[in-house]
């Protein structure tokens, strides 16, 4: 070693010293930091010490410094980390699985640890034996509104609801626990803010860290769901109650079996029978055998063909057990279920009778006005030509034309204003037509004698206010209406003959002075001798008299 | 048409003068008018040598299609005349041809001269 050269060897011998010492400084660092000399072998630990031990002896008994001073680090070091791995084991000396053990264990606690913290939706804590909050995560800061640092250490009882508190539920529930090893916890919970949230929950007990006795309480706040389940409720029963006050049948067939699950009381009054007399048995066919034989099949179609997932409306005839017949309008409709099955049938029933016969009526008028407009026309047509025939001038013809339209349109206007069962009386159409020539303003100059209320059947009586009128203006034009002391005499009575009632209608005029017998053929007395006996079967005489015309009408006036 | 003799049923007194005026013009001979089914049915039974008839379909409430009937059967060729939608006439009279109210003269003669 002396000498101004430095030996080789001992040069090598240092440096090899000096990193087989370093090289232990991480593995001590990595010990101090942690407290443990994790993974190492403690047989390893130990014959490696031996070894360095050995080496200082051999350097002592060569004299060789370098491997004294290096191996002597070494020692310590070493020695140092066996410290800590002997400390370790004894701690750990009960534990049965050690070594890479701790660490899933470390992994699981730490998984589970996530779990809890992630649970946002999940109130989780943890109390003491006697209720005082311990562990406080976030899902229940989200439901409760009470952050770890506010509630950690006050009773978990501020949580309950007043009256729930003032029946001791809170201990009740923790003493169910501890004795069942769990209790359920569903009820209403306060919320920090003072609003109510219903927790679905329940309470385990539990060994605390202090190794005292505690609970853990997990609960999932459901607030949101039961008021969406409570509105639907109290929906299902709105509609219920509609179902049961409607007069029209609210009903529910299984769509399987199309049997009646529900029918609402008014099946009663629109089918007339009790409902569990077709609900005993097969409903399908006792409802049937309440439709009108023609009408079953497509009744039953359509309801087949709702079970496919259409919506139908039909129409068929039901009979009463007391024989009536009715008309029911049903409006079928599937319901589906979560994954669009068609799992029921639903559908609502209408009577429908009195809309229908109220629309046949609509149609037959409807028909009815349309004859009546276009035989009007016609006739109209018809007065046209006899009118134009006999005018002798286009003044003659517009004068009496409109004389004709006059009267055609006051006999309309009486029909038309005729109720349901009424008809025009003989002395009401008389009446209409005297007056409308201004024959009834002087009362000395006109007598009319007959009962009143004499009915004529409305398909005469058109031709009939026609004749009148005609009789009427050939009396003021030239007749007893035309000269000063004229006078007219209407007798009217009706005869029964052989049953059948005929009214008798006697004209006579009088006052006038050397008529023409022979006179005019115009169109009032075709009406009177043609018409009359064409439409009417009417008997009639038109005959001018010596002071006057006289004219006799004998009507049926039917049964 | 002079040749031809044409029966008239109409229940309006007023249409049925029309036309026999306006079929007399044109030269027919006219059997009727008639205004009641009982009478019609009693015309064609007694009358012989009907060449056409014109028929009103209602009659004073009653149709006229027993006349008709008759009608097709002697194959006496006929024309329809009504004021109601042509829809509602049986389907056995589908190719008698019809005329609506007010009756077109110059139809119903083109028709009952063919």
């Amino acid at each position: 070693m002396t000498g101004r050269c430095v030996d080789l060897s001992t040069v090598i011998g240092t440096v090899a010293a000096f990193c087989t010492t370093v090289s232990y400084v991480p593995q001590l660092k990595k010990c101090w930091d942690t407290g443990s000399a994790g993974d190492l072998s403690l047989r390893m630990l130990l014959i490696l010490a031996s070894g360095v031990a050995l080496w200082i002896g051999y350097g002592v008994l060569k004299g060789d410094l370098v491997i004294i001073l290096a191996n002597a680090v070494s020692l310590a070091l070493l020695l140092a980390i066996l410290a800590f791995k002997l400390r370790e084991g004894g701690r750990a000396g009960a534990a049965a699985r050690p070594g890479p053990h701790d660490d899933a264990l470390r992994r699981s606690e730490e998984r589970y640890r996530k779990v809890v913290e992630g649970a946002r939706d999940y109130a989780i804590f943890t109390t003491d034996g006697e209720g005082r909050i311990a562990d406080w995560y976030e899902g229940a800061t989200a439901v409760f509104g009470w952050t770890a640092d506010e509630i950690r250490g006050r009773p978990s009882d501020l949580l309950f609801v007043e009256e729930d508190r003032v029946r001791g539920e809170p201990a009740r529930e923790l003493a169910t626990a501890a004795a069942n090893g769990v209790a359920p916890d569903v009820r209403w919970h306060l919320h920090k803010d003072g609003r109510r949230v219903f927790i679905e929950g329940r309470v385990v007990p539990i060994d605390s860290d202090a190794g005292q006795r505690g609970f853990l309480k997990i609960g999932q706040d459901v607030t949101a769901r039961r008021r969406a389940e409570r509105a639907l409720r109290q929906m299902g029963e709105r509609v219920a109650r509609f179902a049961e006050a409607s007069s029209d049948v609210v009903w529910i067939r299984n769509a399987a079996t199309l049997q009646f699950e529900f029918a609402s009381p008014s099946f009663e009054t629109t089918y007339g029978v009790d409902r569990r007399h077709v609900f005993a048995g097969n409903s399908l066919r006792r409802w049937l055998r309440l439709i009108h034989p023609e009408d079953r099949a497509s009744a039953l179609g359509s309801i087949r063909a709702v079970r496919e997932g259409r919506r139908t409306t039909h129409e068929f005839r039901i009979r009463r057990p007391d024989g009536t017949l009715r008309w029911i309008k049903d409006t079928d409709f599937p319901v589906l279920d979560d994954a669009g099955r068609v799992v029921e049938v639903g559908g609502i029933g209408a009577d429908i009778t009195d809309e229908k016969r109220a629309s046949d009526r609509l149609r037959v008028l409807v028909r009815e006005v349309q004859h009546r407009t276009r035989n009007l026309i016609a006739v109209v047509m018809a007065l046209a030509d006899s009118t134009g025939r006999e005018a002798a001038s286009i003044g003659q013809f517009r004068e009496r034309f409109a004389a004709r339209m006059s009267a055609l349109s006051r006999v309309q206007g009486m029909l038309s204003q005729l109720g349901d069962d009424e008809q025009v009386t003989f002395d009401g159409l008389l009446n209409a037509e005297l007056a409308a020539h201004g024959m009834l303003d002087d009362p000395s100059r006109v007598a009319l004698a007959g009962p009143s209320g004499v009915r004529l059947r409305s398909r005469n009586v058109q031709t009939f206010a026609l004749a009148l009128h005609e009789l009427a203006t050939n009396a003021v034009k030239h007749g007893a209406f035309a000269v000063p002391g004229g006078h007219l005499a209407v007798h009217w009575w009706v005869e029964i003959m052989d049953g059948s009632a005929k009214l008798h209608v006697d004209w006579q005029e009088t006052g006038l002075q050397g008529l023409d017998r022979h006179a005019r053929s115009g169109l009032g007395r075709q009406l009177i001798e043609r018409a009359l006996p064409y439409q009417m079967d009417a008997e009639t005489r038109y005959s001018i008299e010596e002071h006057g015309v006289h004219c006799v009408i004998v009507l049926s006036l039917g049964r | 048409m002079s040749d031809r003799r044409l029966l008239i049923v109409e229940d309006e007194y007023l249409l049925a003068e029309d036309m026999r005026q306006a079929l007399e013009a044109a030269g027919a001979t006219v059997i009727g008018p008639v205004g009641t089914l009982a009478r019609a049915i009693a015309m064609v039974d007694s009358v012989a040598g009907i060449d056409a008839a014109v028929l009103d379909i209602n009659l004073a409430g009653e149709a006229v299609y027993p006349v008709a009937e008759k009608l097709l059967s002697r194959g006496v060729p006929f024309v329809f005349v009504t004021g109601y939608e042509t829809d509602a006439i049986p389907k056995c009279f589908a190719r008698v041809p019809v005329l609506e109210k007010p009756v077109d003269m110059i139809a119903l003669i083109r028709m009952l001269g063919s």
